[in-house]
């Protein structure tokens, strides 16, 4: 494995998307911004609204502009002539992607949990928050992963929307989890068995997504 | 012997709808292989098969003494590779891709990228979406010429560049050609172009290699007899000859293995030679892929 080439496309990567991700952070933290300075349920709303937007957009972003784009704008030709596998390429196009995200994510999620933990919210709200904020990596990683094996700006735009519908109905139906929907009003946080399985099975979810997108990638014999 | 730039044994491609036969390419270092089909004919794929982007199905694929597709990353430190479908990134300058070339290269020769910039009048702080079309090409060109390749493959480069556009390519090409260690495989339907450059000629179509030769062979072996038959004259069974044309008394017969006992023959049969034309790389092309077409389904 070529590491150092990885590095070098990564690198060219975050020259080329590092305004949009830096813009996304800042929306995600002016969101955050409202919801500690608001105090109100209004404010609440609307600031949390802003924060979830920015990491949806963050992700799409990513996998639209630096995976789909790249195909379709025909920048491909021109990095695959550099001394680089397509299974290097694609490892590159992985890391970078998810590493972006997820500095991004923890930052925004790790700040938001503060806020929550640290405010009149209840702190039961978290058994929410939580597995919702782990959804939104799962749909990166499924964006991540179909528009790296499609090689199809169509199935990528496909795949967002889908996630993005997907994320709200995953909402409703979690709401409903005895375990999750009851600790709304809860001053305190208890993770019970339920939500450690249904935070185990995204985290498997992840994984296997990620692998199974390195081992279709690895077969494919015409990439470009 | 000289050491082969590259080479392709029985390379083969199924698809749905096209198939890539039976390839057999060599192409010696230091030698300039212009390598000529219609839209189609299986020129891109080639290419790409060569560089290690698509796998072969069958055959077997060397460049620069590496096996494709197997240490595509060895070899590919050593080509540069331009395509007419290949694009820059929009948003980034001119100087932001040499600057990640140079990153990446070792061999990158900044004196020799600085020369080029003026050559082609690129301006270095432009945005690539504002540049044109033989501006782009030239900066694909200069990327891939300041690596100093061993190998420079060039598919379709000049498409669709206007003539001036297509001047400077062509001229800072021929000033490539000088380096006698530096191998060019170039393709293109522009038979003008080849003909300028190149001293190797592979004409491919429908999947096929239908002729590969040194260029002054390819333009002494093939020629053009004007002709005058006043009784029957009949090209029929007449050997070396490909094709002929007939408008009443006059017509004209194409062969591929010009020589004075040829056109003896066509006099034997009855007529009467009137002028002996040379014949353009254009015209050899199509005699050829006509010629093939016949061949493959009669």
């Amino acid at each position: 494995m070529n590491r150092s080439l990885i590095m070098t496309l990564m690198r060219k990567d975050w020259d080329l998307y590092k305004r949009a991700i830096i813009s996304l952070l800042v929306l995600g933290i002016i969101g955050l911004g409202i919801v500690v300075l608001g105090r109100t349920q209004f404010t609440f709303i609307i600031g949390g609204v802003l924060l979830i937007t920015a990491i949806i957009i963050l992700g799409c972003v990513l996998v639209q502009a630096s995976i789909a784009g790249e195909r379709k704008e025909q920048h491909l030709a021109f990095v695959m002539s550099l001394p680089v596998t397509a299974r290097e390429y694609s490892w590159a196009k992985i890391i970078f992607c998810l590493t972006a995200y997820s500095v991004v994510w923890a930052l925004l999620v790790a700040a938001a949990s503060y806020v929550v933990l640290g405010s009149p919210i209840p702190d039961g709200m978290m058994a929410l928050f939580v597995p919702m904020f782990l959804a939104l990596w799962c749909c990166m990683a499924l964006m991540t992963g179909v528009s790296i094996v499609s090689e199809s700006m169509q199935a990528t735009v496909i795949i967002m929307t889908a996630c993005n519908i997907g994320i709200n109905f995953f909402l409703f139906s979690i709401v409903r989890i005895p375990d999750i929907g009851s600790q709304f009003d809860s001053p305190t946080l208890t993770f019970t068995g339920p939500i450690y399985a249904l935070l185990g099975a995204e985290l498997l979810f992840i994984v296997v997504t990620i692998g199974l997108t390195l081992y279709l990638q690895c077969r494919k014999t015409d990439f470009i | 012997m000289t050491a082969l730039a590259v080479k392709l044994a029985a390379v083969g491609k199924d698809y749905r709808h096209f198939h890539l036969r039976d390839i057999d390419l060599e192409l010696e270092e230091g030698r300039v292989m212009g390598f000529v089909g219609p839209n189609g004919a299986g020129k891109s794929t080639t290419i790409r098969i060569l560089l290690g982007l698509i796998h072969q199905d069958r055959g077997h694929v060397s460049v620069l003494g590496h096996s494709m597709p197997r240490d595509q990353v060895a070899a590919k430190w050593d080509i540069g590779f331009v395509s007419e479908d290949m694009r820059l990134y929009g948003q980034a300058t001119l100087e932001w891709h040499m600057k990640l070339m140079a990153s990446i290269y070792p061999k990158w020769d900044e004196d020799y990228a600085a020369q080029l910039l003026k050559r082609f009048e690129l301006r270095p702080q432009q945005a690539m979406r504002r540049v044109s079309h033989g501006e782009r090409t030239k900066a694909l060109l200069l990327l891939a010429l300041a690596r100093r390749p061993r190998l420079l493959v060039l598919d379709e480069p000049t498409t669709g560049l206007d003539p001036v556009a297509r001047r400077d390519v062509l001229a800072e090409l021929m000033d490539v050609i000088l380096d006698e260690r530096r191998s060019i495989l170039f393709s293109s339907h522009n038979t003008l172009d080849v003909e300028q450059i190149s001293d190797q000629i592979t004409f491919i179509d429908k999947g096929r290699i239908i002729r590969s030769l040194d260029k002054e062979t390819f333009l002494d072996r093939w020629r053009r007899l004007r002709f005058e038959a006043r009784g029957g004259f009949s090209s029929d069974g007449l050997p070396g000859i490909v094709e002929t044309v007939r408008s009443g008394q006059l017509g004209a017969v194409v062969t591929d293995v010009y020589s004075d006992d040829v056109v003896e023959r066509v006099k034997l049969a009855g007529a009467e030679i009137t002028a002996i034309e040379r014949m353009t790389l254009e015209e050899i092309f199509v005699a050829n892929v006509v010629r093939s077409r016949k061949e493959v389904r009669p």
